[in-house]
């Protein structure tokens, strides 16, 4: 299940950088940060989790189309193929190495973690983790404006 | 409740003035937003005050005697830290006054600005990697928003590449964070430090990787020059002089010298990071036309030398480290300006095409010069001392090489950026700009205070090494020899 | 008002008053002035009230902890002191009057600061601070120079700004083996022997601490300058604080810093400089034709009696040569203050067109020759007391040769002052000097009171003297006072026959010229082999600095063509075309492609890796 999570997460990852259509790079963005999200949670990382989904997938995914709705189809940047095979061989290398080190700690017999830190997603948010939500404002917050400043240039350029 | 100020009290008013911009555009919004500023500055000072010396001070938050769970902390580092964002936001904040003109809407800005103030503060304040975390994607977004300000589609384009690129530290930075959350089951600086156990290197390669990125560390460093030659000025300023030295470089203190403890592995990649940083970037800036761009070259040079100091380990190295990292604060934000300023001025930003404008706008010439020779180590400004001790220290590692690499390079700087400053502010007036006139009030207000305090910070650098910078020191310092042996070499843990 | 900090007020006071002097706007020229003359006057009060509250000290510590900020009015220290301000009190108020001087408000500041700075050499306590404030010296020196309104007076400037300038990095360099030998930058508790590594650091203090004074060979500036600065800046600077300030260094030196025991090499070869001093520069001032020149040459001649008496080891030699050099402040800043008010009124000072100017400018005339013959050592006069001392001292040490130099400038000093006052104030009346009046009283006041203190000092020596014994540790108490104005012993009676020989000579050459005073000295410089030798010394040939130049220019020439060239060419060749190559590729990476920007990301993440297992 983690192996399909994780494959996922690569393949849609490595789409929202080299597909050529910008829209559908973003819709592979939040794609596979639902992925991470998941990977996340299935990792006892609720926080994480919470954050990836929330803040990731959602807010700045929202950035991203809007962006891209406004910038509009642009002339597209020619990139030499060599680029892109480097980065493969440099992401396998990486994704290698970070294998090796996840099945090494789950090898590992013991993972300390209390039956105490198991949260639903409403505990994961409130209870104990105050000072995150001030945190998450903050990120709302400045997305927020973020929005009205691109709409609101975009009302003035028409 | 008084350190939670610095986050709520910004972001409170960032949540009031696209409200308030219903009644007043254009007073309401810059005064509260500056007297803002103002009172997080005097509110610093205060705490310095009240700071009884050394040691952390904890602070939980509380709502009419029930405990609220948010819990901030204080160290000597923070401190320093707080201070530094105060004074430079305040400056950044005069500026746009008048600055902010043409980009928009003032309220909104504004309320960014301080939206990215209140995050800076809260990466600063967070007692938990993952707050942390948090603190350094909303200070993330609130910079992609002030780089698409600018007016041009390629404003826009650069947000979106700082975008992804910040995505990826991000990622990397949350990766690392999970599997110490795996490890030891906690996120709290504190626990995680205490937590028995290894710690995986993997996660340090992650960290390295991710705060090395926002630091903007050669070869992280390309979402910079991108991102700052398309914004307008205010970004830079806040970005160099602030965000990457908060989600950058005082991440980094805090993992690997509160958490990890440094160790020599850790401590010869960042020093390798540093001293390629200085020398691409100062070869990089070497004839640079557009002055932001150069100006973010220069940046990723000085950041070097931040990284540089900080690797080495030694307490003058992390004296020297802290030291430049406000004193680049203070000059680089000034010279970010100062570059606003011209291009306000002229609508320009290609240095080739001005000339002459020092008899035109004294005033910005003259605070540019201080900033450049601030930058470029020329004593008795305050760039000299900070560079001075960390060439000290690394001659008292015995490490030649580096020392002379950090002089060189500092040459180079003096070099590219005289080069800007003759070019733009000596010579022949174009014909073309034979009408400009000096920048207003306020942007010549906030240059004046920052190249003062250049001066005033170089003079009397001893007492500021005494009162603000060696408490920050030895919250790091005591990281180094406290948790040389928590890491593991090896073993189990790859 | 504690008194341990009044020690600070001569150094900071005058430093502020000066900007304030400088910022007072150009049409309020008087009151800038009585400004500053009630600015010298009030510190020269405070000076005083140190001079009488006997030993204040101050020290905290400097940037370094390790390195002192002390300040101390040591005995010695507060006597300087006591006659800087006197001086600079009497200057502000001579510049002052002379409305004309175009550069009055920049002279004011820098004499304001210059006092300033030389309150802090002397009041030192530590060698770093002494350092500070006799290299800050050295700037306004230059400045001073550079007023002046000639055409070569900003090459003059850097002319005294290297030769003195190459002094104090002797000082320094002496000051930095010192600090190897003790350990410690503070002055010593107890004075070094000369030997070995001391014996160099000895020799290059005597070099610094002298050649602020002026001595052989560093002098070379002093005549250059009096043509080409102000001359109330001579009267000020080379007339009088740098004589104070560098004998008051030397004898720190001889006497605290280390032990000068007579009949030693260190006691031989500082008279042996003394001497010199003495007689090349005498003979140089004889032949001159210009007033001023003349009086430069004497204000280093002078240095060697000091250095002459100092370098004896012996007491009386010791507090001769100190008083000398107070004597001889005093009347060489009258006469170059004299000087001034001739050349005010005439617009020259070249001695062959003056003349006759005795009846028109009577004041000027009898404080010119009071000095002159003070200068010259006339009984009873305190140029007599003091170069007196300095013979006996020389006597005393045994090498009578140094004592024979003495009688041999006094004769060369008699006769020229001879020729100086004779050319200038008697003899024919010129056409065009028929209007001169006598000058103003601000300018006349200093003069007046400078030729009445010649006189008080000569015939109640006592009083100094008492100041100089009291302000030196030279062992056992001595009373030099009550021999002072003895004439009936061989010394003297030598000394006597010396002047009569002057005279004569005078009036020889006088009557040889056709009672011409102006050529009295031609006899002398007619004299076979001397000519050559005064020929070659006007064409500069032993000038130090003018021969340094030259060296420094063919070195410079030889450098450009064998190094600088064949290393710019490897320069052009290797660094620039190398250097823009690796720019242009480097730059090529950043051409905004993002999926380029991620790759090298995972490129350095991946060393990072790689780095990170192999370690």
């Amino acid at each position: 299940m983690t192996a399909l999570l994780v494959a996922g997460l690569l393949i849609f990852a490595g789409l929202a950088v080299f597909l050529k259509d910008m829209l559908k790079a973003v819709l592979c963005l939040l794609i596979s940060s639902v992925f991470l999200g998941i990977i996340f949670f299935k990792l006892n990382a609720p926080y994480a989790g919470v954050f990836e989904i929330s803040v990731v997938a959602g807010l700045i995914v929202v950035l991203f189309i809007l962006t891209v709705s406004i910038t509009g189809p642009q002339d597209t940047v020619s990139e030499p193929n060599v680029h892109l095979l480097v980065f493969f061989v440099l992401l396998s290398i990486f994704l290698y190495a970070i294998n090796i080190a996840i099945i090494k700690m789950f090898a590992c017999d013991k993972i300390p973690i209390s039956s105490k830190d198991y949260f639903s997603l409403g505990e994961a948010l409130w209870i104990g983790r105050t000072f995150d939500m001030i945190g998450q404002i903050c990120v709302i917050f400045s997305g927020v404006f973020v929005l009205l400043l691109i709409l609101s240039r975009r009302k003035n350029d028409k | 409740m008084f350190l939670f100020i610095f986050i709520g009290i910004p972001l409170a008013i960032a949540g009031l003035l696209p409200i308030v911009s219903k009644i007043s555009k254009k007073f309401l919004p810059d005064f509260l937003a500056n007297l803002c500023f103002i009172l997080l500055l005097a509110a610093s000072i205060s705490i310095y005050n009240l700071w009884p010396g050394a040691g952390r001070f904890s602070h939980n938050l509380e709502w009419f005697g029930s405990n609220l769970n948010i819990s901030l902390t204080l160290d000597g580092l923070s401190l320093l830290m707080i201070f530094t964002v105060s004074i430079v936001s305040l400056a950044v904040g005069l500026f746009s006054i008048n600055y902010i003109e043409r980009y928009g809407s003032r309220a909104i800005y504004y309320a960014i600005l301080l939206a990215l103030v209140a995050s800076i503060n809260g990466i600063i304040l967070a007692e938990d990697l993952f707050t942390m975390y948090i603190f350094i994607e909303a200070a993330g977004i609130s910079s992609y928003g002030l780089v698409a300000l600018g007016r041009t589609r390629y404003s826009i384009e650069g947000a979106f590449k700082y975008l992804i690129l910040s995505a990826i530290a991000s990622a990397l930075i949350l990766l690392g964070i999970a599997l110490i959350f795996i490890k030891t089951g906690n996120t709290g600086i504190k626990d995680i430090a205490a937590a028995s156990g290894g710690i995986s290197k993997l996660s340090v390669i992650l960290f390295l990787a991710g705060f090395g990125l926002k630091c903007a560390l050669v070869p992280f460093h390309f979402w910079m020059p991108d991102a700052y030659t398309s914004a307008p000025a205010v970004l830079p300023a806040m970005s160099s002089g602030l965000y990457i030295k908060a989600a950058g470089v005082y991440a980094l203190c805090k993992v690997f010298f509160n958490i990890y403890g440094i160790n020599s592995a850790v401590s010869s990649v960042m020093m390798y990071l540093g001293i390629i940083s200085i020398l691409i970037g100062a070869f990089l800036a070497i004839g640079q036309i557009k002055l932001r761009r150069m100006l973010a070259y220069s940046s990723i040079s000085q950041m070097g030398y931040i990284i540089l100091g900080l690797g080495i380990a030694s307490p003058l190295g992390i004296i020297g480290a802290l030291l430049h990292l406000f004193f680049h604060s203070i000059f680089k934000s000034l010279l970010f300006l100062n570059a606003g300023a011209i291009e306000y001025a002229t609508e320009t930003d290609e240095s080739n095409n001005l000339g002459g404008l020092g008899a035109r706008m004294p005033i910005t010439s003259t605070t540019n010069i201080i900033g450049i020779l601030s930058a470029a180590g020329v004593p008795p400004l305050n760039g000299f001392w900070s560079k001075l001790i960390i060439v000290i220290a690394l001659l008292q590692a015995k490490m030649f090489l580096y020392a002379f690499i950090a002089i060189f390079a500092s040459v180079l700087t003096l070099w590219y950026l005289l080069l800007i400053q003759r070019r733009v502010f000596f010579g022949k007036l174009k014909e073309t700009f034979v009408g400009i006139h000096e920048v207003p009030f306020w942007m010549n207000f906030s240059m004046i205070g920052l190249a003062l305090t250049c001066v005033w910070t170089g003079v009397a650098f001893a007492p500021f090494i005494s009162k603000w910078v060696l408490p920050a020191a030895g919250v790091l310092i005591d990281g180094v020899k406290a948790s040389l042996n928590v890491f593991i070499i090896g073993g189990h843990t790859l | 008002m504690n008194v341990n900090l009044l020690i600070f007020l001569p150094i900071v006071a005058p430093v502020i008053c000066g900007i304030l002097c400088w910022l007072i706007p150009e049409h309020m020229k008087k009151i800038r002035s009585i400004f500053a003359v009630l600015c010298t006057m009030t510190i020269g009060w405070v000076s005083w009230k140190i001079f009488v509250s006997g030993n204040v000290s101050f020290t905290t510590t400097w940037f370094i902890s390790t390195i002192n900020f002390s300040l101390k009015a040591g005995d010695l220290s507060r006597f300087i002191l006591l006659w800087i301000w006197g001086f600079s009190f009497l200057i502000s108020i001579y510049v002052s009057s002379r409305m004309y001087f175009e550069r009055l408000r920049e002279f004011l500041t820098y004499l304001l600061i210059t006092a300033g700075l030389a309150s802090g050499a002397v009041l030192a306590d530590s060698f770093i601070v002494l350092l500070f404030f006799w290299e800050a010296l050295l700037i306004t020196l230059y400045l001073f120079v550079a007023l002046g309104s000639s055409e070569n007076s900003v090459r003059t400037a850097v002319k005294s700004f290297v030769l003195v300038g190459f002094c104090d990095f002797c000082l320094i360099l002496g000051i930095a083996l010192y600090w190897k030998i003790t350990g410690s930058f503070d002055f010593p508790v107890h004075p070094l022997c000369i030997k070995g590594m001391a014996g160099l650091s000895f020799i290059l203090m005597v070099i610094g601490a002298t050649g602020k004074a002026g001595a052989l060979p560093f002098h070379t500036w002093i005549p250059d300058a009096a043509i080409d600065a102000p001359v109330s800046f001579m009267a000020y600077l080379p007339g009088s604080l740098e004589k104070l300030l560098g004998i008051y260094l030397l004898t720190r030196i001889c006497l605290d810093f280390f032990t000068i025991t007579p009949g030693s090499m260190a006691s031989i070869g500082l008279m042996t400089l003394g001497a010199l001093t003495i007689v090349i520069a005498v003979s140089m001032a004889l032949i001159q034709k210009d007033v001023k020149r003349l009086l430069s040459y004497h204000a280093i001649s002078q240095v060697g009696y000091m250095i002459v008496g100092i370098g004896t080891g012996i007491p009386a030699g010791i507090v001769g040569g100190l008083f000398h050099m107070l004597n001889n402040a005093v009347y060489k800043s009258a006469l170059f203050l004299g000087a001034g008010s001739v050349e005010l009124k005439t617009k020259t000072t070249d001695l062959k067109s003056l003349g006759g100017l005795y009846n028109q400018m009577p004041v000027t005339g009898i404080c010119f020759l009071i000095c002159s013959a003070a200068i010259s050592g006339l009984w009873p006069l305190n140029g007599y007391v003091s170069k007196e001392m300095v013979i006996h001292g020389a006597l005393e040490s045994g090498y009578k040769i140094f004592a024979v130099a003495s009688w041999i400038g006094a004769i060369l000093t008699f006769a020229s002052f001879l020729k100086a006052s004779h050319s200038i104030f008697f003899g024919e009346k010129k056409e065009n000097l028929k209007e001169v009046k006598d000058s103003n009283v601000a300018i006349l006041f200093p003069m007046i009171l400078l030729a009445l203190l010649c006189i008080f000092f000569g015939l109640y020596s006592k009083l100094p003297l008492n100041m100089i014994t009291g302000a030196i540790n030279i062992g056992q108490h001595h009373d030099f006072s009550e021999h002072a104005l003895n004439i009936f012993n061989m010394a003297s009676g030598i000394t006597f026959a010396c002047l009569i020989f002057a005279f004569l000579l005078h009036r020889y050459g006088w009557l040889k010229a056709g009672k011409k005073a102006y050529l009295a000295s031609e006899v002398v410089h007619n004299l076979p082999a001397i000519k050559t030798l005064y020929n070659l010394a006007e064409k500069r040939v032993f000038d130090l600095y003018v021969q340094g130049m030259k060296l420094i220019g063919a070195l410079s020439i030889a450098l450009y063509y064998g190094f600088d060239r064949s290393s710019d060419w490897i320069y052009e060749k290797a660094v620039v075309n190398s250097g823009t190559r690796a720019i242009s590729s480097l730059r090529s990476v950043h051409r905004g492609n993002a999926t380029q920007y991620v790759t090298w990301i995972f490129v350095g993440v991946v060393i990072v890796t790689i780095f990170m297992l192999i370690f």
